[in-house]
């Protein structure tokens, strides 16, 4: 390695200091080993002075602060309509409501299997042979009541808000529609007594603020 | 194993994100102020940021709140900047229009606040000719002051990869005003001891 060469990678290696000196972040044996080399290398001289010129510069930028109308803009777009705690208590109710929903569902789709026992055993036993497992009404039934558990955990952790107009929609007609076709075989009754004691705990809809 | 919901019990009511937001309000404008180089375009980033923050509270951890800001701000930035079809070269004009009603208004002596605030334009001018990461890095270091480790954590980037780009900026941008120090310096030499033999 000649002289220059040797002279080129030592100042590689202080140009890595740089930075912290600048920023006076080096420990003080370091810094005073930097300094001794800044005050005889022209080349890192002048590498640290532009740094300390640009750094400064950098540094005379001052804040800025945001109009107001900007955070009022904000807040009018992106703020919930409902606050937190009307929403909590918003839910409560609908997590009740969904609760029972999800039990009478249960109810009626045990009910459900039952009235396979009216097919004769040879019917059964043709269906069952040519259904694969998953479309089984043992398998549908599970399946069922695995989404209703998932419907209602969900409901319980919040993680979806559900609306007494979504849970029309999406549990109650259907559960009503599923009561009365229950009701038309003779095995249930029970389903159509659940479907009656449910429209008779049914709340009025709900008026939408958000 | 962790409550599924453990983020949701410390999640932001609204009187927190106001909270937050007032907290942090100068460093997102400013953030996104010297990214685009435009007030308008600053006041753009900052609604988008703030409506993403309300819409997402209750899935900030209140207590990485300030560096989900500075990611949010950074990356609308460059979003609107590519969205826009123009680098922020562009818009540089500004910086002189505020240097021009910052000299207007200001209390100190005509010339000296007139040569400052040509300065302050050509900063922003030169830090306009960065590329990212450099210039958001340059920012938040060097203007806003934030540590090393509180930028890699706000832009999910390695400690090293921070240093090292910041390290590249600075010599850049040194490079881009190294010609308005030629120009405004009638002694080249004389900060050299007082910038550069600091002691430890």
């Amino acid at each position: 390695m000649t002289p220059d060469q040797e002279s080129l990678a030592g100042c590689e290696a202080f140009d890595s200091l740089l930075d912290e000196f600048v920023e006076e972040s080096l420990d003080a044996a370091e810094s005073e080993r930097v300094s001794a080399h800044v005050a005889t290398c022209e080349t890192c001289a002048t590498a640290c002075e532009a740094l300390h010129r640009a750094t400064r510069a950098l540094a005379t930028l001052p804040e800025l602060d945001c109009p107001d109308h900007v955070i009022d803009r904000a807040a009018a777009i992106g703020r919930p309509a409902t606050p937190t705690r009307q929403r909590t208590a918003h839910l409560r109710p609908a997590w009740r409501y969904a609760a029972l929903l999800a039990i009478a569902a249960s109810l009626v789709l045990m009910l459900v299997p039952t009235s396979e026992t009216q097919r004769s055993p040879q019917q059964a036993a043709t269906d069952s042979a040519s259904e694969p497992e998953s479309s089984t009404p043992r398998a549908q039934l599970a399946q069922a009541r695995d989404t209703l558990r998932e419907v209602r955990s969900a409901v319980a952790d919040n993680r979806i808000d559900v609306s007494a107009r979504a849970v029309e929609r999406g549990l109650v007609q259907p559960l009503q529609k599923t009561f009365a076709a229950v009701s038309r075989s003779k095995l249930g009754e029970w389903g159509a007594t659940a479907g009656a004691l449910l429209n008779a705990v049914q709340p009025a809809p709900r008026e939408n603020n958000g | 194993m962790a409550h599924p919901n453990a983020d949701r019990r410390d999640a932001m009511d609204p009187t927190a994100v106001g909270r937050l937001i007032e907290q942090h309000r100068r460093r997102v404008y400013t953030l996104a102020y010297y990214t685009l180089g435009s007030h308008a375009d600053a006041e753009d980033a900052t609604q988008l940021t703030l409506v993403r923050l309300w819409r997402h509270a209750d899935r900030i951890d209140p207590g990485k709140a300030e560096g989900w800001l500075v990611r949010t701000t950074r990356n609308v930035c460059v979003d609107l900047i590519r969205q826009r079809g123009r680098s922020r070269e562009t818009t540089g004009s500004e910086a002189n229009q505020t240097a021009i009603e910052a000299a207007a208004s200001h209390d100190a002596p005509p010339q000296a606040h007139a040569e400052a605030v040509e300065t302050r334009g050509e900063i922003e001018r030169a830090l306009a000719q960065m590329p990212e990461p450099h210039r958001s890095l340059l920012i938040l270091r060097e203007v806003q002051g934030m540590t090393y480790q509180a930028i890699a954590e706000a832009l999910d980037m390695p400690l090293t990869s921070v240093r090292v780009y910041l390290h590249r900026a600075r010599r850049k941008l040194a490079a881009q005003l190294a010609p308005l120090h030629e120009t405004s310096s009638t002694e080249p030499t004389a900060n050299r001891p007082e910038a550069c033999t600091h002691d430890a």
